[in-house]
Parts: structure tokens; sequence; C-alpha cells
């Protein structure tokens, strides 16, 4: 019985240990991970420039412009003359106005994570071209 | 129609851009068929995977589109979205 309990505690313990590292080892490993990060910084960069070269594809560089210095853009409602949607620059609610008074906000967000300005071009899209459905979708906070 | 047109599917990644010459493909051009096709087949996947598609011509504004549109100039595919 305790040869048994031994052997299982042996066996545990083997299978949980883990392996030390020697100080040389732990350089390697801190260097790599270090790589690692600036691999996924440089990724994260790329991608937020893509999505800088699609917004500004999609609004024209002097929307892109305004929409820079005030921080959100102005997008038209096709189905209801009087409202106006403010999108954020960055990811956030967007602000509903109606007559030039903000009336409500929205959250919609992508079910994938996508840059900030790529956030942008979803909401521009959606209100100009399915404007029902992003109603439909968003809630209002 | 463009010559050269662009299917742009976005991602965590930024967008992925895809172009191809529809007037190329429509004369035969081996490498522009293909080309054509591929975007079609992205366009499919992505569409099963509840994404929307939207043609996006200059100026004007964005329209929905169900099918790959051809004499598109640009089509741009926003992932599936969901109240925050």
């Amino acid at each position: 019985m305790a040869a048994a309990l031994r052997g299982l505690a042996a066996r545990w313990l083997a299978l949980t240990r883990r392996p030390r590292l020697f100080p040389w080892d732990r350089a390697i490993y801190l260097r790599k991970q270090r790589r690692a990060q600036l691999r996924s910084y440089r990724v994260q960069a790329e991608a937020e420039r893509r999505a800088e070269l699609l917004l500004r594809e999609v609004i024209g560089e002097r929307a892109f412009g305004e929409m820079v210095r005030r921080g959100y853009l102005e997008v038209g409602s096709s189905t209801f003359p009087s409202r106006v949607y403010l999108v954020p620059e960055r990811q956030g609610p967007v602000t509903v106005c109606e007559n030039g008074r903000p009336v409500m906000r929205l959250c919609v967000q992508t079910v994938e994570r996508v840059p900030d300005y790529d956030s942008v071009v979803m909401h521009k899209l959606m209100i100009e071209g399915n404007e029902r459905e992003y109603l439909r979708i968003a809630n209002r906070v | 129609m463009r010559a050269m047109a662009n299917l742009r599917v976005m991602s965590w990644r930024g967008d992925t851009k895809i172009s191809y010459d529809v007037r190329k493909a429509e004369t035969g051009d081996a490498e522009q068929i293909a080309a054509v096709e591929e975007a079609e087949r992205i366009f499919r996947e992505e569409r099963a995977r509840g994404a929307t598609a939207f043609r996006v011509d200059g100026d004007e504004a964005a329209t929905r589109i169900d099918h790959f549109d051809r004499t598109a100039e640009q089509i741009v595919m926003v992932p599936r979205i969901a109240g925050g």
C-alpha cells in the first residue's frame, strides 16, 4: 500500500514538476518572449496602418482630416432625413443626433476584433447601406 | 466599369486586399480568371461566416450586396456585428 502511494506520489511529482530554468536558459526564454512581443506590436501597427488607408479611401482625404480634427465622423441617415450619426474615431458608442440634438447612443461592434479605423468604416458602411439592420442589432446605451 | 477591382476583407490584421481585372478575365486571361474566381470564393466563404458585403464606388453611398458583383469598383466585407 505504502509503495503504491509512493509510486503515485512520484508520478504526480514527475507530471507536475516544472523544469528548472538555469540563468542562461532564462535569458534565452526572456529574449524569445521579448521578440514575440515586438512581433505582436509590429502586426498591430501594420493592421492600424492598413485600416487607416482603407478609411482614407472610403471617406476621402478631406473627411478623414475633419474626422481627426473633431474626433468623430458624421454619417447622414438615408432613412431619416433629420438624423446624423456621430461615429467616434476610436471604438465606442455612436451618438445619434436629430435636428442637431443628441437623442440616443448606440453600441455596435464587430464580433471579431478589428482596428479602430476599420470599426469607423464598418459603422459608415452599415449606416449607409444597411441602416435598418444596424438599428435592429444596436444596443441603446 | 473600371478595369481593376478590389475585394477587401476586414479582420484583426487590418484588411486583406484581393485585386482582379474583370476586363482581362473577360478576354480570357487565365491569371485574371483565376483571380476573379478566387475573389468569388473568398466572398462566398465570408458571407457564410456571417460577414456583410458592401459595394463602394467612389463618392457614392455604399450599397449592401448579397452576391458577388463583378461590376463593382470595390467590395468591402465587414465581419459579423453584434450589439455591444
